[in-house]
């Protein structure tokens, strides 16, 4: 035997880790924006269904009644294969409409009636209390029997065990699980805490499972064979009793099936607590697995027990008693402390869900119906806490006042079948969309009376609260209305019948009052949802998205803190409320999921606008503005929508395809356009720069026309006078000679200025006359004055086709050419003075290309690039005197015929110029520059 | 392979697989009239459960949960 | 004894350094400063050749040589401008002007020219 205090203490340390652990799991899922959570973890919290009554009770069970212990697992083995459809159809209904507990499941689906909900939470709180009554019995008598010394006095936490169990069970649930109030009602780090004791009590059970048949007996096989020649023949008897043994396997494969997941602690693990749907895929057969697990033992134990000569009445006792009496103190403990975690692990998550149920049905409607009453809508965790509080003692005072009567032995079936009157009203909820609330009213007020009749009353009457003789002979006399033989049936024992006649009562009532009323608009609607869960459509989420939930508050605390990353605070703060003002959300508690996006969008642009869109994106992601949740909710507005598009997938990628093309092609073109009229407006002003020259130049051609010939006629005096003077001087002195040259040669200079400033100007009107062009290239040259010691080398081509042109212009260009040529090989004799350099000019003509080339050349100076470039500008010129007109006109004239001029140049190694004339210009005397061929001159 | 898979994954064969689970655990394949048919029972029962678990497990591998998201990784569709 | 030229311009210093060049050259030299003079002057004699300004005040040179031509059709007259005045230089070549100088007129082309004007047009 061990000591009440160091047991005591080992039960609070072990509560105290599993707190530590809760807390690390919350203080990470917090951390990670998430909920730290895995299937693992999920299909091991479920074993909350196996509490103390499966840890203790099942070996009493099989003492009592053979292998009756086992459908209560085998059923929900079986039940599990439709887990994918009904309790993921229940999980995607709790997400979308956020329930919290099973009563809150029943209330939404039937219109969200008050009266529904409360009615279901009544049941719930009926049907909890005295199992969690069993958990404390079970708590305090294996404690008793661990720390019990015969002939010793109790020791003072013996006697206190009660209060410092129970208040210990508070504290714990309130800081593990109802430290603050969560909208979606889930607890990670319980969950966690109730995985680790599942894990805990199902060691501790196969430990005490291997060391009875194993270390005990000899395996399996050994206690089998020993049975069927040992077992004591009242046993046998025993099991043999229950006349109706068939039907109550039956009935409790059956009730078990629904236990599993309608038993508010079962829903409240399985579906509030959900996290993933995919977490039920590996729960379906993990936890079966634990469920054969923590059975396998069961058996041998029980024969175990009766084999070493234990008694049938201490059967409840034996995982524990077995061990002890063996002398295994720490096996004991563990064996103990498994039982406590069955135990603590049921009370918690029942006392949770119920005083969820209790606050949000009974105590919220009552506030909203009792005005001094609103003062708890603040304290709703307070209510929460008070809630669970009453919850909890309740069960302990059950524990206390029924003690071992009858009842407390029975209550995990009664519990049951309490629970099983859920099932009609879910099941139909979610399968029928016509199931409406006044049809779940009457069902579960039908099925709670009924069961209340005959499974609570005989329960109360065997416990000696109520005379025995309504059991005997009825309510007043009336033998019909016996609860255990209700309308006669006495064939199947109180609690099939029991089973047999709620059900009836339940879903004919339910489907009855289905049929007779009708549902209002917004019922349907949820029917619609509910029913339709599984296959997400645009009515599933219709109420989603409109639905606030979504605390706005935290969100700009999210926000706040992206902000704060970029932005001093106060400016976070302003652009925040700035943010949600925009968003059109200012002032609401609470938002939907598309004013969530809005919000983020706002966000995403604010931040986009100051720090780009990149960062601003990457920041806001990490952020975790929306949850997992919430973007599950997004997307479904958005499959919503593109639900209500009504395109297929393929359909739609090709219309994106086809827009972000488009919408390519569009940029592309709008690029395009811009460079045309880029292009239009160099093109524009180049011939407006052209217009105004023009302009300019037939001011200044009139102006030259009038100046040249005012100032030729001197020139011509001028030059006819010299010429005399030098005829006629009598003995010349050699200045004499060189002054009247002198003037010659200014004269001429003067004339060739007013030439070219009179051939720039001149009006564009040519006489383009058919001929060949190299006679007349040699009378160009003919009669030009080819310095001394400059070689013209002439090569005209053969053959060359007639071309049209304007012999008085282009001789023009000809002879500009000429002289540039002349000039350029004239600076390189003086720059080169000394070497061997000779001046060559070259005048070829060839046929190049269809067009006539006439190409003058040279090895004189030369131009650099930037010379090069500019040496067809007006008035450019390197030359110390000159108009900078020369290839000016050259051009002029060139383009006027339609033809265009070619420049290439190398410093100190000579000049190129090409003059192409088109040779197919019939019929187009006049060529226009502006609109003939424009080319330009490339150099 | 895919074919066993898919044939896994459908509900109607989940409610089959129930039927027969509530058939193989049903009061005619199990009774309680003496000690030797409580044992064979017991061998019976552990059996068909671990079948059905098997079967279960099967299943489980075959669920593709394409409406969440977080399952991609997992499953090979 | 050579006919004379016959200079014709409006301009009256260029007419008289004309007269001195052509006359230092060899040439006797009849000035007229306008057509209608010129034109008069040719109906009472011969002139070897003509060296005509086309621009000039009342009728100009090239309207000038035409009626000349009429007097005396086989009279050779070296047309001269300072303006580049195309249609009339065009008309004066196509009713048959010996020649057409630009002003400034260059002496050495004017004498190379004047020499073949009054080469004896071959039958």
């Amino acid at each position: 035997m061990l000591d009440a205090v160091s047991v005591l203490a080992v039960l609070v340390l072990y509560m105290g880790l599993l707190f530590l652990t809760a807390l690390r799991v919350e203080r990470r899922s917090s951390e990670e924006g998430r909920p730290f959570n895995s299937a693992l973890i999920y299909s091991l919290s479920l074993g909350v269904y196996c509490t103390a009554w499966t840890y203790y009770g099942s070996v009493g069970k099989a003492v009592t009644s053979g292998l009756l212990f086992l459908p209560i697992y085998l059923g929900p083995t079986i039940a599990i294969m439709l887990w994918w459809t009904i309790l993921r159809k229940l999980v995607r209904i709790k997400t979308i409409h956020h329930i919290t507990s099973i009563a809150d499941f029943i209330s939404a689906r039937y219109d969200k009636s008050l009266a529904v909900g409360a009615l279901a939470t009544f049941i719930a709180l009926i049907g909890t209390m005295p199992y969690i009554a069993l958990q404390f019995k079970a708590v305090f008598s294996t404690f008793a029997l661990i720390t019990s010394e015969p002939g010793a006095e109790p020791s003072w936490i013996s006697s206190h065990l009660g209060s410092v169990t129970v208040s210990l069970m508070i504290v714990f649930t309130i800081v593990l699980g109802v430290r603050r109030v969560d909208p979606t009602e889930r607890h990670p780090g319980l969950v966690m805490a109730i995985a680790v004791e599942c894990l805990v009590k199902l060691v501790a059970f196969l430990a005490a499972g291997i060391f009875v048949t194993y270390f005990m007996f000899d395996g399996f096989g050994d206690i089998l064979a020993r049975v069927r020649m040992e077992l004591p023949q009242h046993i046998l008897e025993m099991w043999k009793a229950d006349q109706v043994w068939s039907v109550t396997w039956m009935t409790y494969l059956v009730l078990a099936m629904s236990a599993i997941m309608f038993l508010p602690r079962q829903f409240h693990v399985s579906v509030v607590e959900n996290f993933d749907e995919k977490h039920i895929r590996t729960a379906m057969w993990v936890f079966p697995l634990y469920m054969l697990l923590i059975n396998v033992f069961v058996f041998p134990i029980a024969m175990g027990g009766i084999l070493k000569g234990h008694s049938h009445l201490e059967a409840d006792t034996f995982v524990l008693s077995l061990p002890l009496q063996a002398g295994q103190n720490w096996l004991s403990v563990l064996v103990f402390l498994g039982g406590a975690s069955a135990a603590t692990g049921m009370i918690m998550i029942s006392s949770i869900t119920v005083s969820t149920m209790i606050t949000n049905h009974f105590l919220l409607p009552l506030v909203g119906w009792i005005p001094w009453l609103a003062f708890l809508r603040r304290r709703l965790l307070h209510c929460r806490w008070a809630a669970l509080a009453i919850v909890i003692l309740s069960g302990y005072w059950f524990e206390q006042a029924v003690g071992e009567s009858y009842m407390l032995v029975n209550i995990g079936m009664i519990s049951f079948a309490a629970a099983f009157q859920f099932a009609p009203a879910i099941l139909h909820g979610i399968f029928w969309r016509r199931g409406n609330k006044m049809g779940a009213l009457l069902g579960l007020g039908a099925g709670f009376t009924v069961w209340f009749y005959t499974l609570l009353l005989p329960a109360f009457v065997r416990s000696g609260w109520v005379s025995y003789a309504l059991l005997d002979q009825g309510p007043f006399g009336i033998a019909i209305l016996r609860p255990e033989r209700l309308f006669g049936i006495t064939e199947l024992g109180p609690l099939a019948q029991a089973v047999f006649w709620s059900t009836v009562f339940n879903v004919g009532f339910y489907v009855f009052g289905s049929l007779v009323f009708k549902q209002s608009p917004t019922e349907r609607s949820l029917a619609e949802d509910f029913v339709g869960a599984l296959t997400a459509g645009p009515d599933l989420t219709k109420s989603t998205h409109r639905e606030s939930y979504i605390d706005l508050a935290s969100k700009a605390k999210t926000i706040l803190k992206v902000f704060g990353q970029f932005f001093s605070e106060e400016e976070a703060k302003a652009m925040t409320t700035k943010c949600i003002r925009e968003a059109g959300v200012e002032g609401k508690d609470r938002i939907s999921i598309t004013e969530l996006a809005r919000i983020h969008n706002e966000v995403e642009r604010f931040l986009s606008g100051s720090v780009g869109a990149a960062t601003a994106h990457r920041w806001l992601t990490q952020s975790g503005l929306f949850s997992d949740r919430e973007a599950r909710d997004l997307s479904e507005v958005y499959s919503e929508i593109l639900a209500g598009l009504k395109v297929t997938p393929e359909d739609l990628q090709r219309r994106i395809d086809y827009y972000q093309e488009r919408e390519a092609l569009l940029g592309q073109h709008a690029a395009e356009l811009e460079e045309k009229v880029r292009e239009r407006t160099r093109d524009l002003e180049a011939a407006q720069e052209e217009l105004i020259k023009r302009e300019r130049l037939s001011v200044l051609g009139q102006l030259t026309g009038v100046v040249s010939h005012e100032l030729r006629n001197p020139l011509g005096v001028i030059s006819f006078s010299n010429y005399y003077l030098k005829r006629n001087i009598k003995d010349p002195d050699e200045k004499i000679v060189k002054h009247l040259d002198r003037i010659a040669e200014q004269v001429g200079h003067c004339d060739l200025i007013i030439d070219e400033l009179l051939e720039y100007t001149r009006g564009t009107q040519s006489s383009l006359v058919r001929g060949e062009i190299n006679p007349w290239i040699e009378q160009v040259l003919d009669q030009m004055a080819i310095p001394e010691g400059i070689r013209v080398h002439r090569s005209l081509g053969r053959s060359l086709p007639p071309v049209r042109f304007d012999g008085e212009k282009l001789r023009r260009v000809v002879i500009n050419l000429v002289e540039n040529a002349l000039q350029a090989v004239r600076s390189r004799v003086e720059a080169e003075k000394g070497s061997d350099y000779r001046p060559v000019l070259r005048v070829a003509t060839s046929l190049v290309d269809g067009a006539l080339c006439i190409e003058v050349s040279d090895n004189g100076m030369g131009m650099d690039l930037d010379t090069a470039s500019r040496a067809f500008e007006p008035l450019f010129t390197t030359k110390p005197r000159g108009t900078g007109l020369g290839l000016a006109v050259v051009k002029k004239v060139v383009e006027e015929h339609g033809g265009r001029v070619l420049l290439s140049s190398q410093l100190r190694q000579g000049t190129s110029v090409s003059v192409f004339l088109s040779i197919d210009q019939e019929g187009n005397d006049e060529s226009d520059p502006l609109h003939g061929d424009p080319t330009r001159e490339p150099v | 392979m895919k074919r066993l898979r898919d044939l896994l994954a459908q509900r109607e064969f989940h409610a089959l697989a129930f039927c027969f689970g509530l058939l193989l655990f049903s009061w005619p394949l199990v009774s309680a009239s003496d000690l030797d048919s409580v044992t064979s029972a017991f061998i019976y029962l552990f059996g068909c459960w671990t079948l059905v678990i098997v079967v279960q497990f099967l299943i489980s591998l075959s669920l593709n949960v394409t409406q969440s998201p977080e399952m991609r990784d997992h499953t090979e569709s | 004894m050579r006919k004379p030229v016959l200079l014709v311009d409006d301009n009256v210093m260029f007419l008289d350094s004309a007269r001195d060049v052509l006359e230092g050259e060899g040439y006797a030299v009849i000035t007229a400063q306008s057509g209608e003079e010129a034109l008069g002057l040719i109906r009472g004699q011969d002139f070897s050749a003509v060296l005509m300004d086309i621009k000039m005040a009342g009728i100009n040179g090239v309207e000038t040589f035409v009626q000349m031509k009429q007097i005396k059709p086989d009279v050779r007259v070296i047309m001269c401008t300072a303006h580049i005045v195309e249609d009339l230089i065009r008309l004066a070549e196509s009713e048959g002007a010996f020649a057409i100088l630009k002003k400034p007129v260059k002496i050495e082309i004017l004498l190379d020219v004047m020499e073949r004007a009054l080469k004896p047009a071959l039958p």
